[in-house]
């Protein structure tokens, strides 16, 4: 009777032993390989969702100034680009379409060895001489061009000049963004009166009064010019019969510094 | 007492042959539950790994509407340029037009590689390209992700 209950015994402990030998041989060969693969899974997936946010937060971060303007040959203009980002930014693409949106040109690398272009943060880059002939009509009514980087993050950025007009007469002229001189004229009479000229390229000249006649200090006045240049500036007390020259200036309005200041000092004058 | 002694060693026999049986019977069903177990944590691992690479894929596609403009050459079309800015390729399914109260869809099932930018042209249709109209252009690709331009017909 002792001998057949240990039989038993014994026979019970084999399919036991086997049994639970089995389940672990299961939960190692089978069932942590399935959590450990689907663990690794997931964070495959974590660092592409995390590699894609920083992805689009530099995206964000790019920042490009674009200033577009006319050469003096009437066919061709150059882009320069700023990045005030704090990341690098890559230029693919420049369009140039025509405001009626009839006629596209796009430059990249295929037909602009200069592109692409790598412009670093707080650096600036000009790409010049983009013709534009195969868009130009000769007809002023339809010569407006909106100039727009792209970049290979897929940013756009427009022209601060948009939008490019080209004259019948052959001249470029921004289209949005004004140059500007700024005049400031010391007094301490109280009738003064000024005569502010502005003499530009293009023979273009602009004049300006400043009458004081009824506050007496500082005089401010601002002359808005279409295109960038050399400007002469003369600043003349016209208050007597006689105009009294107070004093003259020569000015430098370029694409990337678009407003100067000029002060003169007619204290104690006539 | 001898007769009796055999039919002990008989049974004797009895309990290997059962020990055996049932060890087979227990490594039968344990191998097919083996078996089983682990061709469905295979499955389920394949599966669960297409439906991550199929997310994965949908939120790493990236494009948008570059630019937009009209021929009215001929017939008005207007062309809308896609750029894929994405590591992953895509296909872009249909591009909506909307404009004036009115709506028109175009299919394509065009594909635009990572790093590409392709130009789709739209016929005039029920949206009419008349001046001074607001034009909204959808895009949409096989991922159901979508992007958005709009313009003003000058």
């Amino acid at each position: 009777m002792v001998r057949y209950l240990s039989h038993r015994r014994k026979k019970r402990g084999v399919s036991t032993i086997l049994g639970t030998l089995l389940m672990v041989g299961i939960l190692f060969t089978s069932i942590i390989p399935m959590f450990i693969y689907i663990n690794e899974v997931n964070n495959y997936y974590d660092r592409t969702v995390v590699d894609l946010k920083i992805a689009d937060q530099e995206r964000s971060r790019e920042d490009l100034i674009v200033y577009a303007y006319g050469n003096n040959d009437e066919l061709t203009i150059d882009v320069s680009s700023i990045n005030r980002g704090s990341v690098a930014v890559n230029v693919t693409r420049i369009w140039v379409m025509r405001g009626d949106l009839q006629d596209t040109l796009i430059f990249n690398s295929t037909n602009l060895s200069s592109l692409p272009l790598l412009i670093r943060p707080s650096t600036q880059e000009t790409i010049g001489d983009l013709n534009l002939a195969e868009i130009i009509t000769n007809q002023s009514s339809l010569d407006f061009f909106n100039i727009e980087v792209a970049t290979k993050r897929g940013n756009k950025f427009s022209s601060q000049t948009n939008s490019l007009h080209k004259q019948e007469t052959g001249e470029w002229e921004t289209g949005t963004m004004e140059f500007q001189i700024q005049v400031i004229v010391l007094s301490d009479m109280g009738n003064d009166r000024y005569l502010i000229e502005v003499e530009g390229i293009y023979n273009t000249t602009h004049y300006n009064f400043v009458d004081s006649s009824t506050v007496q200090g500082q005089f401010f006045t601002v002359f808005t010019v279409p295109v960038a240049g050399t400007y002469n500036l003369t600043v003349s007390n016209i208050k007597g019969h006689t105009p009294n020259h107070v004093g003259n200036s020569t000015i430098v309005l370029t694409w990337i510094h678009p407003k100067s200041i000029r002060q003169f000092d007619d204290r104690g004058g006539s | 007492m001898r007769a009796w002694g055999r039919i002990s060693d008989k049974r004797g026999v009895a309990p290997v042959i059962s020990t055996i049986i049932l060890s087979a019977v227990v490594i039968a069903i344990g191998g097919m539950v083996w078996s089983y177990t682990q061709s469905a944590a295979t499955v389920i691992s394949s599966d669960y790994f297409d439906e991550v690479m199929e997310s994965v894929e949908n939120v790493k596609e990236r494009f948008y509407v570059e630019n937009i403009g009209l021929d009215n050459t001929s017939q008005p079309t207007l062309m809308v340029w896609v750029f894929n800015y994405g590591e992953i390729g895509l296909t872009v399914e249909w591009i909506r037009v909307q404009g004036g109260g009115n709506i028109s869809s175009h299919q394509f099932n065009t594909s635009v590689s990572d790093g590409e930018m392709v130009r789709f042209d739209l016929p005039q249709s029920e949206v009419k390209f008349a001046g001074g109209l607001s034009v909204t252009v959808e895009v949409k690709s096989a991922r159901e992700n979508k992007a958005y331009g709009s313009i003003l017909i000058p």
